[in-house]
């Protein structure tokens, strides 16, 4: 019955999206508002019906009902009822499902939001987001139906050794029997057993999902000739709530990666990690550039390429995380998918980039003024923008572009590692820090060199400071105190300009500290916001140095009493147990004390757990889990690789120290923090007062 | 009565052995069976030393994983090949050269082949330059067909304090 209500809703879903596209482009073309109301309305009504769809997919995983080909393959009797819920997204069409399901979510709230600000671009903001919810759908649909069910069939012969899954129930066939499906059903990937990875995948499904706010009201805009800021006022909200979630999908997803894969890292340069970063730093460019549209009425054109850009990277990400294309831990398994997606992404960009060049070449994208300085915010801005797109191109490369030419043209496969991305991207990210410092210093239109440097006269020298103190302390490679200088100089710019803006204040209005900070915020919200953002980035910077230049581990063979040593660190072997757990994991833990210089710390227990297949002759999984003693300081990170069976007298431990790691954690909460800031809506009108003041600016226009 | 309850201890006894026994057997049996083993391995050769070489490879069947932290048997096998080789003295360069003779290119980071190298790691570069280049003649252009530097009209100069606190005082005066 469920897999019934599931699929029928999904229909009338995918139905109720066509019927949107057309009845939004014909309303908009004949400027009838019944027709656009109507698109409207089915656009409004994919989100209950996706709703209806994904819940009875959630109902069946948690009653068990292992006839369904999905619920089968992603859970089991000892599966506990939450992550039988988080199955939902645990494979390819659950995670489709959900992904349409977050889609039509945002469409719904940014049709309903911008419904009466932003009528003309209404009819094609629908037909956008129509087209590429039904695009996803069409995919659940037709290639990835999370709702196909296992018949027994008459003429099934009585030695097969899989039962065929149906959309529809084939004449005379009868479901298996409950044991026999429950019995060998296979349960949700190890991998994702993880809080990290509960909330991971929707965080970064509704970064990715978001960008198609902006990316249609992009769309909208050139479709419909309104080609003023409008758009950008728009979404600059929802471009900051996308580019919020993006963020903290990745950083879930390093923490993850650090908590689950043991390989005492959080970033691997992954090409599926890379496919999340990509879109994260085309967005990133655009949400600075599009200030310079703003302000300036400049880059019109530039700021339409990088919000098709964004979107197109987005989709691109999918493609590739979901077709089969790349092999990753993080990656989908193989699918039909691959050729549709593909296509879906060439259309998309081509049909988008066309639209672009059409509005360029009739004359409507001019720039309002010209760039008159070098060293104006708007040219730092510039710079900031080729930086972070050199970034999208070395990046995009490595993961892609070299694997997939050599594959093509060159008859070899090649993978690009860590190695070449740092080689590449260290100089791009430390030019980007760069800018962080200099450009909120700048000022828009002009600004000399003299006036420039006398402004950054203080951060530099706290800087210089910094430097100094750390060298004085024991960090005296070139490299990493030069890393070191240039990322604090923008966490120092950042606190620079919330002191002075809290300094005046003070000094003006007798306010306390704690009270001109919060004014301040409270008044430019967009700006403050954007440099505890900054602080965050610059958080991340200093743990991603630490942990990267200073990172020091071992792999040693112990006896049970006897200790390794890592630094001014020793690890000693105390103890071994092995045993099933109550959801049949088979886990093996070693125990162990952390000492440092002599002095006991911590115990920790790093444990392998293993999974094992319900399928007679299926392989089992096994998880690596860390165990960890925890500082702001470093990481003392400990992995199980091997003992001596039976007697366990002696054990193989990998052994991480992982300087100031936690910062990269801790900056993203104050990165979240900041965007948070930075979203936040001013004050709002009461609904009456912004009606009337509706009424009153028509009145004015029309007399 | 005496003989029956005797019996019965007996048997009671009997379950218990053979539940004890049971249980080491099957916890034996799974010892074996899942435990990571440690391979008879040269020791004079630690393992430090066979990661060093591994972290630059990737297994040929894994997914983009490392060779020094992937924990599959095949892994397992080929860190155990590079301890062997390590053993025999044979260079790291020369070990890294065997597993791209076996299994390709794709087992190493970047590639060995100069051509395929240079096509990885010099390509990037051509691209970012080519953009820099595209930006400085853009800003050139910009530059030359704009006026002189001057400021605009109602904008600041710069942003040093002095202005910047004007603008903001004449803010809050303008709030109060």
């Amino acid at each position: 019955m469920l897999a019934e209500v599931g699929i029928t809703a999904l229909l009338l879903a995918f139905g109720a999206a066509l019927y949107a596209i057309g009845a939004a482009l014909y309303g908009g073309r004949r400027h009838s508002d019944n027709w656009v109301h109507s698109a409207r309305n089915a656009a409004l009504l994919t989100f209950p019906l996706l709703l209806v769809s994904a819940g009875a997919l959630v109902l069946a995983l948690i009653t068990e009902q292992y006839q369904i080909s999905y619920v089968w393959s992603v859970s089991n009797p000892t599966t506990p009822v939450f992550y039988r819920i988080t199955a939902l997204w645990g494979s390819q069409a659950g995670s489709l499902l959900f992904w349409s399901l977050l889609l039509s979510l945002f469409v719904v709230l940014a049709v309903w939001l911008n419904w009466r600000s932003h009528r003309r671009l209404m009819p094609y903001v629908i037909a956008y987001t129509m087209a590429t919810l039904a695009f996803f759908l069409g995919l659940s649909i037709f290639l990835e139906n999370p709702f196909t069910r296992y018949w027994i069939t008459p003429d099934l012969p009585a030695t097969a050794r899989a039962i065929p899954a149906y959309l529809f129930i084939p004449e005379g066939a009868t479901a298996p029997s409950y044991s026999e499906m429950a019995n060998s059903a296979r349960g949700l990937n190890p991998l994702l057993r993880h809080f990290g990875m509960i909330i991971h995948p929707p965080m970064l499904y509704l970064g990715f999902v978001g960008f198609v706010i902006p990316f249609a009201f992009a769309m909208a805009a050139l479709a419909s000739g309104d080609l003023s800021t409008n758009w950008i006022k728009a979404t600059r909200r929802w471009t900051l709530v996308a580019w919020l979630f993006l963020s903290l999908g990745l950083i879930l997803g390093g923490r993850w990666a650090y908590d689950v894969l043991g390989w005492g890292g959080y970033w691997g340069w992954d090409p599926v990690e890379n496919a999340a970063f990509l879109p994260w730093l085309v967005g990133t460019a655009f949400l600075h550039s599009v200030m310079i549209q703003e302000k300036r009425g400049m880059l019109k054109v530039w700021n339409m390429f990088l919000v098709i850009g964004t979107f197109s990277a987005v989709i691109f990400g999918t493609f590739a995380t979901r077709s089969g294309l790349i092999e990753s831990v993080h990656s989908f398994a193989r699918s039909q998918i691959g050729f549709p997606m593909f296509a879906f992404w060439s259309l998309l960009t081509l049909i988008s980039v066309g639209l672009i060049l059409w509005r360029w070449n009739r004359g409507e994208l001019k720039d309002e003024h010209q760039f008159v300085n070098l060293l104006s915010r708007e040219t730092l801005f510039v710079l900031n923008n080729v930086i972070f797109v050199a970034l999208f191109v070395v990046i995009f490369w490595g993961s892609f572009g070299a694997p997939i030419v050599s594959d093509l043209f060159l008859g070899t496969n090649i993978t690009l590692s860590t190695d070449y991305y740092m080689q590449v991207t260290p100089p791009l990210f430390a030019a980007l820090f760069v800018l962080m410092g200099i450009a909120p210093l700048s000022a828009w239109g002009a600004t000399s060199l003299a006036r420039l440097g006398r402004a950054l006269l203080i951060p530099l020298l706290l800087t210089l400071a910094l430097m100094v103190l750390l060298f004085v302390t024991g960090t005296t490679q070139p490299v990493a105190l030069l890393a070191y200088g240039l990322v604090s100089l923008a966490g120092f710019v950042a606190l620079y300009e919330i002191y002075r803006g809290a300094e005046a204040r003070t000094r003006s209005l007798h306010e306390r500290w704690p009270q001109a900070v919060l004014a301040l915020f409270g008044r430019n919200r967009r700006r403050y916001g954007g440099y505890v953002v900054h602080l965050g980035v610059t958080i991340i910077g200093i743990g991603v140095i630490g942990s990267t230049l200073f990172q020091q581990e071992t792999q040693q063979r112990i006896a049970l009493g006897e200790t390794l040593t890592i630094g001014d660190y020793q690890l000693r072997y105390d103890d071994f147990e092995e045993g099933y757990a109550a959801d049949g994991r088979y886990i093996q833990r070693a125990y162990t004390t952390v000492l440092r210089n002599g002095q006991p710390l911590t115990q920790i227990q790093p444990r392998i757990d293993i999974y094992l297949s319900a399928e007679q002759g299926g392989e089992n999984q096994t998880m690596t889990i860390a165990g960890a003693h925890s500082t702001l300081e470093n990481d003392f990170y400990v992995l199980l690789v091997g003992w001596e069976a039976v007697t366990h007298q002696t054990a193989t431990f990998r052994v991480y120290i992982n300087p100031l790691v936690n910062l990269v954690w801790w900056g993203g909460l104050v990165l979240i923090l900041g965007t948070l800031i930075a979203a936040w809506p001013a004050e709002v009108l009461p609904a009456r007062v912004r009606e009337e003041s509706r009424q009153r600016q028509q009145a004015e226009a029309t007399a | 009565m005496l003989k029956q309850l005797r019996n019965r201890l007996k048997l009671q006894r009997r379950a218990a052995c053979f539940q004890i026994m049971s249980g080491f057997v099957i916890a034996l049996a799974a010892g074996f069976l899942f435990a990571h083993p440690l391979i008879a391995q040269d020791d004079t050769i630690a393992d430090d030393a066979v990661n060093a070489i591994a972290k630059d490879l990737y297994c040929p069947v894994c997914e983009n994983i490392p060779l020094d932290v992937c924990p599959t048997q095949a892994c397992i096998d080929w860190r155990e090949d590079i301890r062997e080789q390590l053993a025999a003295g044979i260079t790291r360069q020369q070990i890294i050269d065997s597993f791209v003779a076996r299994y390709g290119e794709r087992v190493i980071g970047t590639p060995q082949d100069p051509f395929l190298r240079a096509l990885a790691l010099v390509t990037p570069w051509i691209v970012g330059l080519i953009a820099l280049g595209t930006a400085a003649m853009t800003f050139r252009r910009w530059r030359g067909a704009s006026r002189p530097p001057v400021a605009q009209p109602g904008l600041p100069l710069t942003h040093t304090d002095e202005d910047y606190r004007q603008r903001l005082e004449n803010d809050l005066r303008e709030r109060r």
